[in-house]
């Protein structure tokens, strides 16, 4: 299911996130996994995520200051999906 | 997962082992770390704060704790506890002698902590005979203790030529106690060099043990075995040598070597008591550096199962008095060399400071 950008999202207590020179580590503590993250733009917005704003919202920031194009936006969003799946970020 | 992704380093290690005292209580016959007595000059209680401290702030996400036996320091409570606080998951290694009725509430009490309890045989005679008389009863009963409190834990066993036949036994026991069952390869570093011969398994038992692990994806490995991903399918894990890539082990008297099964002068990379501690030493130690860039060579180089096994484990050749760049002394295909046949690893410059 897509991330619904309407919503604000958080990085839950139980994970932890990890920038790292070809993008991040994410460990979650509750069942011991480690992803690898091979995007840094996508592990820097994680960091930045404190839940303030509505995630489209937040995303648009986070593009806009880093000049990056609607191909990376779409991007984002689509590993922004994947990683709810995951229950690396969740709905506030 | 490729070396090409480790070359530059990794921020922190992403499995950090910590041997926080060499006292034990026990001497089983392939200890890695030939433990036993304890070393004056071990960590103090601030000293081992400052490096958690440390580790919190590198983020490194859990670390494995062994010895020695940990639960014999009088500190191990508090410093667990520490740990847990800064968010350090832990999974500690015991040989489960300590685990009285109090520390079993304590253990079921953390969340995100781990215990691995050793036991290498499915009965007293197998087991006692590498670990010493009456471990096997008392190994039980702390597991007793831990699983009559819901507590999921960790059975840990060393593959041998002599408990081999007894897997299938291990892993009912591990699953009788709703506990996970995980197989560690026997490695000659500390007092195993001694037995490494007569125990290392057969090569006919390491194929076996290849099908096994396949058959039973939920047993772990900690990566133990990848040598054998060579028979043709990758086992689970990295499959390949994390020593000062993924992983590093820090001893009780605060040395960091590259992986646990190291423990020995030129596999160090400086101690944490020098400036620039711990994150230092995993950021700039021309040891580390040189690691991070190596790969396997020499025969190894041209075999067709090089990207599963690379190699096999430095420890094991090193340990053996074979180069680095000779195949594994357990290589699926036969390959490995004579020890002494070729030259050693040569060891290298600290950088100071």
């Amino acid at each position: 299911m897509p991330v619904n950008t309407q919503q604000s999202y958080e990085i839950p207590p139980q994970v932890s996130v990890r920038p790292e020179r070809f993008g991040g580590l994410v460990y979650r503590y509750d069942n011991r996994a480690l992803y690898f993250l091979h995007s840094r733009p996508l592990v820097d917005f994680l960091v930045e995520l404190d839940g303030e704003k509505p995630l489209g919202a937040a995303l648009e920031e986070f593009v806009a200051e880093r000049g990056l194009d609607e191909g990376e936006y779409r991007a984002l969003e689509n590993a922004l999906d994947q990683l709810e799946g995951k229950g690396i970020i969740r709905e506030l | 997962m490729s070396y090409d992704l480790l070359r530059s380093g990794l921020e922190a290690p992403i499995c950090l082992t910590w041997e926080m005292t060499y006292y034990c209580n026990l001497r089983c016959v392939h200890c890695l770390s030939a433990s036993g007595v304890r070393r004056d000059e071990e960590l103090t209680t601030e000293e081992a704060k400052r490096l958690i401290d440390e580790w919190a702030e590198m983020k490194v996400f859990y670390i494995n704790v062994g010895g020695g036996e940990p639960m014999s320091r009088p500190d191990f409570f508090e410093l667990m506890d520490y740990c847990l606080d800064r968010g350090i998951g832990v999974k500690f290694s015991t040989n489960g002698t300590l685990m009285d009725e109090a520390a079993a509430d304590w253990v079921a009490s953390r969340d995100y902590l781990d215990v691995q309890i050793s036991l290498d045989g499915a009965t007293p005679e197998t087991n006692d005979a590498i670990r010493g008389n009456g471990t096997y009863r008392r190994a039980r009963r702390a597991m007793e203790r831990l699983a009559e409190r819901g507590f999921s834990f960790k059975i840990n066993n060393v593959v041998t030529r002599q408990n081999f036949d007894q897997l299938e036994k291990m892993y009912a026991l591990a699953n009788r106690y709703g506990a996970q069952l995980r197989l560690t390869r026997l490695r000659p570093s500390g007092r195993g060099q001694n037995v490494w011969e007569k125990m290392r398994p057969t090569r006919e038992q390491n194929k076996k043990l290849y099908q096994w692990l396949l058959a039973h994806p939920d047993v772990l490995t900690g990566d133990s075995f990848f040598h054998l991903s060579a028979y043709g399918q990758a086992l689970q894990g990295m499959n390949m040598c994390g020593a000062g890539r993924i992983v590093c082990c820090v001893d009780p008297v605060g040395e960091v070597y590259a992986c646990p099964f190291v423990l020995a002068p030129e596999f160090s990379g400086g101690n944490v008591r020098q400036p620039g501690g711990f994150a230092g030493i995993w950021r700039e130690s021309l040891l580390f550096a040189h690691l991070r860039e190596w790969q396997v060579g020499g025969t190894c180089e041209t075999c067709n199962a090089y990207d599963l096994c690379h190699g096999g484990c430095m420890a094991v050749k090193h340990f053996t008095g074979r180069s680095l760049d000779s195949p594994d002394p357990d290589c699926v295909f036969g390959n490995a060399g004579e020890p002494g046949d070729a030259r050693q690893f040569v060891p290298l410059g600290r950088k100071s400071g």
